[in-house]
């Protein structure tokens, strides 16, 4: 899975367990606010790749509670939840914070940014 | 507790407007085999189940079902989204937009509001479990209906989604029913010592 890390995500939904093991070259810290230099990831790929990762999680989450001996399972949890991470904290470095958690980190009041049901 | 992520489990992309279909797919919402239920069933169910595998398999399915509740909101706001009185008349729903506007209401494709009647909680493993088996297959039986009623691409492919994850689920109560099963010869027989204590 680590040699894959540095490609960015496709974005293509219907491909998870393709897409899974790829994600965008930034880190929560990585000083990117959206002006680019080597990511260029979109907003949307972004957040498939988030939903690819953590729906991957989702349902090993599900398979494990039912089978909580698989330890290649257990490994394949933490891997995807690491990945979901690692897409969200990129995610809210370039655009705007999924969670309430991320919100206010450049002092002002921003977690009213973005998308909301219906349209998210 | 539970913490809001501002997404969808999956894109939610509707092109066209259409309040007929709005109303069918509401049934998912607050109709009696839709995420509504399904979410409440389980997360009420587990505040009794016996043991921490069960507690947890009801929690992570039930909040999965809120989720997908949400999602069935967003296929719906996204399809009456803009349409005003007129239209959802022309589409046979003038009845449901006297009461409720273009909000998004908990009521099944008859119109009858939700009811904590379409649930079940019994406080008895094997009874609930079995009984969310049956949920899962009412809700995917569901989502087959809508697919047959829906002619409409971005719907379907939501929709599709949904249903497999109730035939996911359904697999995941299973294994979790044939585990308990398979204990229930043994002396620590818990589903059933946890109930003669209650007696």
């Amino acid at each position: 899975m680590a040699n894959n890390m540095n490609r960015r995500p496709s974005g293509n939904f219907g491909n998870m367990h393709n897409n899974m093991h790829t994600m965008p070259n930034t880190t929560r810290n990585s000083n990117n606010n959206g002006s680019n230099g080597n990511n260029d990831a979109s907003c949307e790929e972004l957040l498939h790749a988030i939903m690819e990762a953590d729906f991957f999680a989702q349902d090993l989450k599900l398979y494990l509670d039912t089978h909580p001996d698989d330890t290649r399972a257990v490994e394949m949890f933490r891997e995807a939840v690491k990945q979901t991470a690692a897409c969200r904290a990129a995610f809210e470095d370039s655009f705007y914070p999924l969670t309430a958690a991320s919100a206010g980190m450049n002092g002002t009041w921003d977690w009213p940014e973005g998308v909301w049901p219906p349209f998210n | 507790m539970f913490i809001f992520e501002k997404r969808t489990q999956i894109p939610v992309c509707i092109k066209n407007r259409n309040p007929h279909l709005a109303s069918i797919i509401l049934s998912q919402y607050g109709g009696p085999n839709g995420e509504l239920s399904a979410s409440l069933q389980y997360l009420s169910q587990r505040f009794t189940m016996p043991d921490n595998k069960g507690k947890a398999l009801l929690t992570d399915i039930g909040t999965e079902e809120l989720a997908h509740l949400e999602i069935i909101g967003s296929i719906v706001g996204q399809l009456t989204d803009g349409e005003g009185a007129r239209s959802f008349d022309k589409y046979g729903n003038g009845s449901y937009y006297v009461d409720h506007g273009s909000a998004v209401f908990p009521v099944n494709a008859a119109g009858q509001t939700w009811n904590a009647a379409y649930i079940q909680a019994m406080g008895d493993p094997i009874a609930d479990l079995v009984n969310n088996m049956a949920a899962e297959q009412k809700a995917r039986a569901t989502y087959d209906n809508i697919l047959r009623l829906s002619d409409d691409p971005d719907v379907n492919e939501v929709i599709k989604f949904l249903r497999e994850r109730e035939v996911v689920h359904f697999q995941r109560f299973g294994d979790t029913i044939l585990t308990k099963l398979s204990r229930l010869n043994a002396k620590n027989a818990h589903v059933f010592q946890k109930q003669a204590r209650i007696l």
